[in-house]
């Protein structure tokens, strides 16, 4: 049984409840300044052309936004060349497989990963049409795999 | 001349001595009682006690490793405050400005590689201090809570080198950089597996945090920046103050029972000045007048000599290695293309081993199991046995022994059989994530190392031999996965027997 709560002694815990309390709210209001809210970065969307100068079986590297764009007769889809183990760039092999150099994960010509440490596959990119014709894709929209924009 | 006029004049001749005087407060320290007055009352040698025990000046005790961790990080400090006189971090000047300080820089090139080599030197002490500690039993009552500091510092000192690796803004700083920062957000890949990264996703914030960006670039330099001279470093003095100030606190090094045992007619010092009055009448044999109660010696001049000894050579060694070997830059950052092998500094790469198999656990969970175990270590073993010998004694001696020799049999056979027959994935292509993040080779060490510990307690019933167990498995663990991350992995993490046979590119 604990000694009977005096006044005094409730009156310090107040305090020294209130002066913790000041404490914590001001570390939590001063953490909120090392939470972005602008994301300091090139705009994620990038313009991939007009359907036409894409013909089926063309291939294009887009180095600075790391995503493969493919044609194929139905459609135009974009693969993320980021791997999603530990953020290295795979590169792609010859046969149309991807490999990542730092952990040695390997992924199927449409991104799946078939060994190594990554938790899943490469992400697809969306790909939309502007209004104006012109195809886009959008680093920062992931789209479950499969999902192309199609010429139908 | 008046009175005063005369005083005046006097005590401008003597203004130097009066000066000294003030400094010291005390006369100068010319006997043993003003040694000891000295070490007492200045602020800079009251760190010390004004005697040390015998045992805790054998140098084959301590090996010196504290200090040497702590002359490591003097030199750190002066070496980094003095590359951050030229250092710039941003992208565009962050490289280049490491070059200047190397080819342009007066003693530049000299300073950087006295910082570098104390970093390593540092985490290397950091090592072996925690391992002597650890196998001296000097964690143990009273010194539990100094134990749990110390292994706050091992975190913080790792932190500090990491967040340091990416400042010379070359290939290898940007990738491991990338990397680190991806294994920090890869409770992605656990909460992924359930599916609810929506809603809760702390491996993001924390990826955030440290790069207040998407991906490494100016925010994230600027970031670390401040976290290698400013934030880390202040954590790390203030801990080192309260370490410190826990030794003299705790009463002072460990030392075994017997090292307080005065042999017979050793007395105390035979030109004492003491004078000794009878204060009780005791039953019983005659109190043991003259005979030291304490097997200490006068810290000034006896440790301060060893001290600088230690420092002295630590300087002289890191002084060598600067002259003959210099950090290293490669090329300048380049996103587009990662290194290949992108290994991180030597320390980590045992974990980057353990990261190949799974991220989250290899880069977070282990650790984490690690850590927290270590810093609960005193609170879970409060046996007493053997404190300030080496081992606890020759069963100790047997135990660490066959724990190495299991540990390097379990961690070197798995480690074959992976590189050999691959891993689930490699089998099983459709499994489940969450089955790879909790079974893997990190996870089924640390099963194993723990199954061992507890089996250690069993058969000698002791916490202490299951500690001791524990400790050598992961440590002998962490050195061999550290040798082949190393030695033997190369592009696309492959396993290579030497790196003469690396692919050519």
């Amino acid at each position: 049984m604990p000694a009977k709560l005096t006044r005094r002694d409730f009156s310090e815990r107040l305090a020294f409840g209130s002066f913790w309390t000041a404490v914590g709210a001001s570390v939590v209001g001063m953490l909120k300044l090392l939470k972005p809210a602008v994301m300091p970065e090139a705009s994620t969307r990038v313009k991939l052309g007009h359907p036409d100068e894409l013909p089926a079986g063309t291939e294009r590297y887009l180095a600075e936004q790391n995503v493969y764009v493919f044609s194929a007769g139905d459609g135009v889809y974009a693969i993320s060349a980021i791997c999603p183990h530990l953020g290295c760039i795979v590169s792609r092999l010859p046969e149309g497989r991807f490999e990542c150099p730092c952990h040695g994960s390997r992924f199927s010509a449409t991104g799946e990963v078939f060994a190594g440490p990554a938790p899943s596959g490469l992400p697809w990119i969306q790909v939309q049409r502007a209004p104006n014709g012109v195809l886009y894709a959008d680093t920062s929209v992931s789209v479950p795999a499969g999902t192309r924009w199609s010429r139908g | 001349m008046s009175q005063a006029f005369k005083r005046f004049l006097g005590d401008v001749k003597r203004l130097p001595k009066i000066f000294v005087e003030s400094v010291r407060r005390r006369g100068a320290a010319t006997s043993d009682r003003g040694r000891s007055q000295a070490v007492f009352s200045n602020l800079f040698l009251h760190i010390h006690s004004v005697k040390t025990h015998k045992n805790s000046l054998k140098p084959s005790y301590t090996l010196g490793l504290g200090l040497l961790t702590t002359a490591c990080l003097a030199v750190l400090t002066v070496t980094g405050i003095l590359l951050m006189v030229y250092y710039k971090p941003t992208p565009e000047l962050a490289y280049a400005s490491i070059k200047d300080i190397h080819f342009v820089v007066p003693t530049g090139r000299m300073m950087r590689n006295l910082h570098r080599w104390a970093a390593h030197g540092m985490v290397i002490m950091v090592f072996l201090h925690m391992a002597r500690v650890f196998y001296t039993a000097s964690y143990q009552k009273p010194r539990e809570f100094n134990w749990f500091v110390g292994v706050a510092l091992l975190a913080l000192t790792l932190a500090l080198s990491f967040t340091g690796y990416l400042l010379p803004w070359d290939q290898l700083a940007y990738w491991a950089t990338t990397i680190g920062v991806n294994i920090a957000s890869s409770p992605r890949e656990l909460t992924d597996a359930v599916g609810i990264t929506q809603y809760f996703d702390p491996g993001g914030a924390i990826k955030q945090l440290l790069l207040g960006a998407n991906t490494v670039g100016a925010e994230a330099l600027i970031r670390f920046h401040l976290l290698h001279v400013m934030v880390l470093p202040l954590m790390l003095f203030t801990l080192i103050g309260v370490h410190f100030w826990r030794i003299r606190k705790d009463g002072g090094l460990s030392r075994p029972a017997s090292a307080d045992d005065v042999p017979e007619g050793e007395f105390f010092a035979r030109d004492a000045t003491k004078t000794y009055g009878l204060m009780a009448i005791v039953r019983g044999r005659t109190p043991a007048v003259g005979r030291s109660p304490e097997n200490t010696v006068n810290s000034w001049p006896r440790l301060f000599v060893a001290e600088m000894a230690v420092l002295m050579a630590a300087i002289a060694i890191l002084l060598i290695l600067s002259l003959t070997l210099d950090a290293p830059l490669k090329e300048p950052a380049n996103p587009a293309i990662p290194e290949n092998p992108a290994k991180a500094p030597w320390y980590f790469l045992g974990l980057q081993e353990l990261v190949a198999y799974s991220g989250f656990m290899g880069g977070i969970g282990v650790p984490m199991i690690t850590l927290i175990g270590l810093m609960l270590i005193p609170y879970l073993d409060r046996e007493q046995r053997g404190v300030g010998i080496w081992f606890s004694g020759p069963e100790g001696k047997r135990v660490a022994l066959w724990s190495a020799i299991y540990s390097s049999v379990l961690v070197v056979g798995l480690l074959a059989f992976v590189i050999k027959f691959g891993w689930l994935r490699e089998w099983y292509p459709d499994i489940s994530q969450l089955v790879i993040v909790l079974v893997n080779p990190g996870s089924v060490y640390a099963v194993l190392f723990a199954a061992w510990s507890l089996w250690i307690m069993r058969r000698y019933d002791s916490t202490r031999m299951a500690a001791i167990a524990l400790f050598t498995c992961f440590l002998v663990g962490y050195i061999i996965l550290t040798y082949v991350g190393t030695v033997h992995r190369g592009p696309n993490w492959d396993f290579y027997w030497s790196q003469s046979h690396w692919p050519v590119h």
